[in-house]
């Protein structure tokens, strides 16, 4: 379920897991990805939540602080190869984009 | 209740979160703020009318056995208060959240994982609870379907089997739908989700009509219940009953209560409560059992007899001197009053049916006189006629029934021989059914038919 889920990665998906390539505890992401993405994507902290418990037992993320109820987490490699081929999954459809759709489109 | 408190109770279908969140807006405005939630109440405190935004959501992990929040909960409540949303109550895994600020961060703003948490939440609770309901009902209705295959006018003419009978085929129906419903919903979620779009709008007001219809049934099978309170020993067995269930309804949530005070685990709160049930259900039964063998030994459950015979044995036998439509005398027997006959008759009367039981009994041992025992029912449905006549004419324990040709200008007769001699006479609005200990001459059916279709 949880592979099938993260075949491709939505943007809140994207963003969160780009967002822990710095260690950072789990309330200041949504912040963060607010200011990354200048408000263009918000994400929930219902859904915060929920992705990261299920980017934790992808191992695409792991815990690196606990203080109090204060967490912080950091991207494993596992979940950087996945963020990786979601940027060349994206890339390849920007170049078909620019070969097949641009004269279309512009 | 105090001005100050109010209680709802909460009627919305578990995963309508929408439909939720707009009702506690709507009382805040009015001035009444969420204060806590539990399995069937909403009690808000008074407060300035305010505009406030509620948002419902739902944490799978969270389970109505935790004595206090998760970790995992208190870390979603803590990323909800870095968004503006304030926890107010959970009741189990559904959780209510308030926020001041005029356009909040959603909770949730991907409806794929917002489904994903309904319907982890929802499998552990409305389904699990409603197909237990199910499973429970399913087997009292089984129970009922036997002993109205055993004795079909009683049961007719009882409102009070009736109300039941009610009561259970709108509860198998209502829990059945609310399952389809919930399931329909989440499939067509799913695909709304998978092409990108929201979740679904949940049927509350369909929910609302239900449970209205089932209150309804509800009510009905009250007053059909209570309508036979006059019967003999029948106000001790609904004292008990209401009674117990008023037991049960306070004692079961108290119990969890105090149980999850007690800063135990989940594990053994839930434990707890199921010894709780079980304890509770198990001296519900010995009560009854106890009750049941009380007034049987009382003689409670019959009628205040004419007179109390006691045999030459030393036992003692009620005896009634009730008119009967047709007794041994009509029938050509010499009674001699040493055997002291009772005349023994019973009416009862439903919305659906009238049935007399009449029964001439012997009462002193070694009287030669035979059983003469017979029934009438007079039941204006055709369908519920032959319903009765099918069961009547199919059960037996030993002796099955076979067609007695044309007898007595019924439409259809039955017959069975035996230790006694068995007849089943299906009439234009009526079933007649004669049990004679001896062989019954034409003349003898004749005389008890006619006798039993002037009755009324």
């Amino acid at each position: 379920m949880a592979r099938e889920k993260f075949q491709t990665l939505t943007e809140q998906m994207f963003y969160i897991l780009l967002c822990l390539q710095r260690e950072c505890c789990g309330a200041d992401v949504m912040e963060r990805v607010t200011t990354m993405t200048n408000g263009r994507v918000v994400i929930g902290p219902g859904t915060l939540y929920s992705l990261l418990e299920s980017f934790l037992s992808e191992g695409f993320i792991r815990e690196t602080k606990v203080e109090g109820r204060k967490r912080s987490y950091l991207i494993t490699p596992q979940g950087r190869e996945r963020l990786a081929g979601e940027v060349r999954r994206l890339e390849r459809q920007t170049e078909d984009y620019r070969k097949f759709g641009e004269g279309e489109f512009a | 209740m105090s001005k100050e408190k109010k209680r709802e109770l909460n009627w919305y279908q578990a995963n309508d979160s929408e439909a939720m969140a707009r009702r506690l807006e709507k009382m805040a405005a009015k001035g009444w703020l969420l204060e806590s939630v539990d399995s069937m109440w909403r009690t808000y405190r008074r407060a300035e009318p305010s505009t406030v935004r509620y948002a419902v959501t739902y944490f799978p992990d969270a389970s109505v056995f935790d004595g206090s929040p998760t970790g995992g909960q208190e870390t979603y409540a803590d990323y909800c208060a870095a968004a503006g949303w304030e926890f107010v109550s959970a009741y189990g895994p559904i959780q209510y959240f308030r926020s001041t600020r005029p356009d909040p961060v959603p909770i949730e703003t991907d409806e794929g994982e917002k489904l994903r948490s309904i319907h982890k939440t929802m499998l552990k609770t409305l389904v699990l609870a409603h197909c237990l309901l199910l499973v429970s009902v399913g087997v009292t209705t089984w129970s009922h379907t036997s002993s109205f295959r055993y004795a079909p006018l009683s049961a007719v003419s009882s409102n009070m089997t009736l109300g039941l009978y009610l009561l259970l085929a709108v509860l198998l129906v209502y829990l059945v739908a609310i399952l389809a419903d919930y399931f329909i919903w989440y499939f067509r979620s799913k695909a709304s989700v998978a092409r990108g779009g929201a979740c679904k709008k949940v049927h509350t007001q369909a929910r609302l009509m239900g449970g209205w219809v089932l209150i309804g049934a509800l009510a009905l099978c009250l007053a059909g219940t209570l309508s036979e309170v006059l019967k003999p020993g029948m106000a001790i067995v609904m004292a008990y009953s209401f009674g117990m269930a008023a037991l049960l309804v306070v004692a079961i949530p108290l119990g969890l209560k105090w149980l999850k005070k007690r800063g135990l685990s989940r594990g053994v709160v839930r434990g707890g409560y199921i010894a709780l049930c079980v304890g509770l259900g198990v001296l519900y039964a010995a009560g009854a059992i106890a009750l049941a063998m009380r007034l049987a030994s009382t003689g409670a459950m019959h009628r205040e007899p004419a007179e109390v015979y006691t045999t030459s044995y030393g036992y003692t036998r009620d005896l009634y001197r009730d008119d009967l439509p047709v007794t041994l005398e009509d029938l050509g027997f010499d009674v001699p009053a040493e055997a002291h006959c009772s005349y023994e008759a019973e009416v009862d009367r439903s919305l659906l049916a009238s049935f007399g039981r009449f029964d001439q009994d012997a009462l002193e041992i070694g009287s030669d006189l035979p059983i003469w025992s017979y029934q009438t029912a007079i039941i204006p449905w055709d369908w519920l006629r032959d319903l009765c006549w099918d069961a009547l004419s199919e059960y037996h324990s030993n002796t099955p029934f076979q067609p007695a040709g044309p007898r007595c200008g019924a439409e259809r007769a039955m017959v069975r021989g035996g230790r006694w001699q068995d007849f089943l006479l299906y009439y234009g609005d009526r079933i007649i059914c004669i049990q004679a200990g001896w062989e019954l001459t034409e003349e003898q059916v004749q005389l008890a038919a006619d006798r039993l279709l002037a009755w009324s």
